[in-house]
């Protein structure tokens, strides 16, 4: 069965740790998935940002050196699993909004932490709340075992990406 | 001779040599120039004055104005005019001797001929008149150019070779420091590192292709090779006093304690059981040293080969547990590719062991033997391994020198060591073009990243 994965990310090698646990799973169900990473952003408010607004240089921008090789590490340790991954932003403002995409993306599952995601960019936006309001899809919130690094060292990161284990939480709403 | 004096020369010999080309080409022509025109010049003048004496009247009037009006008079212009008889004999012709014999000789029998000495310029041409008489037209004046301007001109050349010469010679100065001047300071700062620095590396400017960046490399791979080599032997002994004494001072106190008297059988029975045990023990400890310090010594040359990363970091675990039997090594494979022809390297593989057994040992070392955890994974470029212990962990301020030569960390007092497995680690794997960075919280643990590229897939 192919399922398509929502995963919000906030292009930090932490948030891969989503990515690794909805592979993980799907690997043991023998399930092929396409994934698709999403960032929640809003657009531009001056018209003239607007007018050079590309979604493209935007996620060229935001993704950093690390988050890219994590991808790559993930990518290679589940190939036969994973079949398309992409990423996108969502600019929507509201929850209806939020619920259409999930349709026009087709997702079956989102997956979301259970931490607070940082903002990467100054119009950054929590897309957890509309995630956790949707009940369109199944939604599973995974909760980490590591704390967030406090240090500033890029890479540490990448060490909990190694070692951390994910744990499902048992959905409580629904 | 110095180079630097060598490039002056080549330089100097160079555009000197092509200036004098250059003006020496510009004189001649130039001074031929004014030769040709000159005797132009008085040609036209030796045929109007003939025609407008010899000829008929109104045609002969025309030309004179012409001639007045438009030929200026040159220097010194003098023209005559002789008749010439039918034999063309002209020496008895009065006032002819003031010529030149052989000028004369060659206008009577060619038509024109022209002549000079040093100031005055001679030119001479046989006119038939419409009456069919032959005359001997002779003009001579003063070049004016050839007397003047030339020489002024041979001046100005003379002195812009001068000048040219001194601006040469300044370029080709300035030049060739500017071309010397990075070899002196790579030979400046090579002077600078002996055995007792062999871990000092010479800066790399830039990363472009040219010689001097190529020369730089090539220095810095020679000596991560020299300094490598060097520490595998100290290393070796380094790790053997460590790891070798324990077991003898045991072999040598139950030894001791048994041979302090007479005793029943079955306590020598034990006592050498016991003593059996370390040797054995002592026997594994060394083999594995033996495999880490062989490097460089089987005669073999070493040689970059396909290695698999798994299998490197299984054989590790294997010789580190031989070690020391309390360390215990975990092996992480969640993220092992699924492709493991991704997990090749191009490397040297007994380097690559002695390199990743001396970070787990560090690790184990360091944690009084708690598990230590390897991990790795392959991005698109390059294989990740980690190396995390749960240990005593470095000082923040003393991260920057831990690749130092026996540097040791200010809370490693309760712990043996030389300093010297890290710095082998970090050369061997710069010799592989990778790198290693360890991050470290003290009281927490510290991770050592390898991050080494990715085989050519050959």
């Amino acid at each position: 069965m192919k399922k398509r994965i929502l995963i919000v990310t906030d292009f930090t090698v932490r948030s891969l740790n989503l990515l690794k646990e909805a592979l993980t799973t799907s690997h043991t169900k023998g399930e092929t998935v396409d994934v698709v990473l999403v960032h929640g952003i809003f657009l531009p408010d001056s018209s003239i940002d607007l007018l050079f607004y590309s979604k493209r240089t935007l996620i060229k921008e935001l993704t950093g050196s690390e988050f890219t090789s994590a991808c790559h590490l993930i990518k290679n340790k589940y190939q036969s699993t994973l079949n398309i991954m992409t990423t996108d932003l969502f600019s929507g403002l509201s929850q209806r909004s939020f619920d259409e995409y999930l349709v026009k993306e087709q997702i079956d599952e989102i997956y979301m932490g259970s931490w607070k995601s940082k903002s990467c960019h100054s119009r950054s936006f929590d897309l957890n709340t509309f995630v956790r309001n949707t009940n369109k899809v199944n939604k599973i919130i995974v909760k980490l075992d590591s704390e967030p690094s406090t240090t500033v060292d890029a890479y540490q990161d990448m060490v909990e990406l190694f070692f951390s284990r994910g744990h499902v939480v048992p959905s409580t709403d629904n | 001779m110095k180079t630097q004096n060598k490039i002056i020369l080549v330089l100097i010999a160079v555009f000197v040599g092509y200036t004098i080309l250059f003006s020496v080409f510009i004189y001649y022509n130039i001074s031929n120039y004014a030769f040709a025109d000159f005797y132009k010049r008085l040609e036209i003048r030796a045929i109007t004055t003939a025609k407008f004496q010899l000829e008929e009247k109104e045609d002969a009037e025309v030309i004179r104005e012409l001639r007045q009006e438009h030929l200026e008079t040159l220097q010194d212009e003098k023209i005559n005019l002789y008749p010439l008889s039918s034999d063309r004999s002209w020496k008895a012709i009065d006032g002819i001797e003031e010529y030149n014999s052989g000028f004369v000789e060659e206008v009577v029998t060619s038509g024109t001929a022209t002549f000079n000495d040093q100031k005055t310029f001679y030119y001479g041409v046989v006119y038939r008149s419409s009456d069919q008489k032959d005359y001997l037209v002779l003009i001579s004046a003063e070049n004016y150019f050839i007397t003047h301007h030339i020489s002024y001109f041979r001046n100005l050349l003379f002195i812009s070779l001068g000048v040219a010469f001194l601006i040469i010679l300044l370029i080709s100065f300035l030049f060739s420091r500017k071309i010397i001047e990075p070899i002196n300071q790579i030979i400046h700062r090579v002077n600078e590192i002996s055995t007792g620095n062999l871990h000092k590396r010479l800066p790399e400017q830039s990363d472009n292709d040219d010689a001097i960046s190529k020369l730089t490399r090539t220095f810095n791979d020679m000596l991560n090779r020299l300094e490598t080599s060097f520490e595998s032997q100290k290393n070796f002994i380094s790790n053997a006093s460590h790891e070798l004494n324990t077991p003898l001072t045991s072999i040598i106190g139950e030894a001791d304690v048994a041979l302090s008297k007479l005793r029943e059988p079955a306590y020598y029975i034990e006592t050498l059981m016991t003593i059996l045990e370390d040797a054995e023990k002592l026997s594994k400890k060394t083999s594995a040293l033996l495999l880490l310090a062989q490097t460089g010594f089987d005669g073999k040359k070493q040689k970059f080969e396909k290695l698999r990363v798994d299998q490197l970091i299984m054989d590790v675990k294997g010789t580190v547990e031989k070690i020391n039997p309390k360390n215990q090594v975990q092996i992480d494979f969640s993220l092992l590719p699924e492709n493991p022809s991704l997990l090749k390297i191009d490397a040297i593989e007994p380097l690559m062991h002695l390199a990743m057994s001396n970070l787990i040992i560090n690790g184990c070392k360091y944690s009084n033997h708690e598990p230590v955890q390897v991990a790795f994974g392959v991005t698109d470029t390059q294989v990740i391994i980690l190396v995390k212990d749960q240990g005593i962990g470095i000082p923040q301020n003393e991260l920057q020198f831990i690749y130092d030569p026996y540097f040791r960390a200010s809370n490693t007092k309760n712990h043996e060591g030389y300093g010297i497995g890290l710095p082998l680690a970090r050369n061997i794997i710069r010799m592989h073009k990778g790198q290693l960075y360890v991050s470290s919280e003290t009281g927490k643990g510290t991770v050592a990243r390898v991050v080494i590229p990715i085989g050519s897939s050959l």
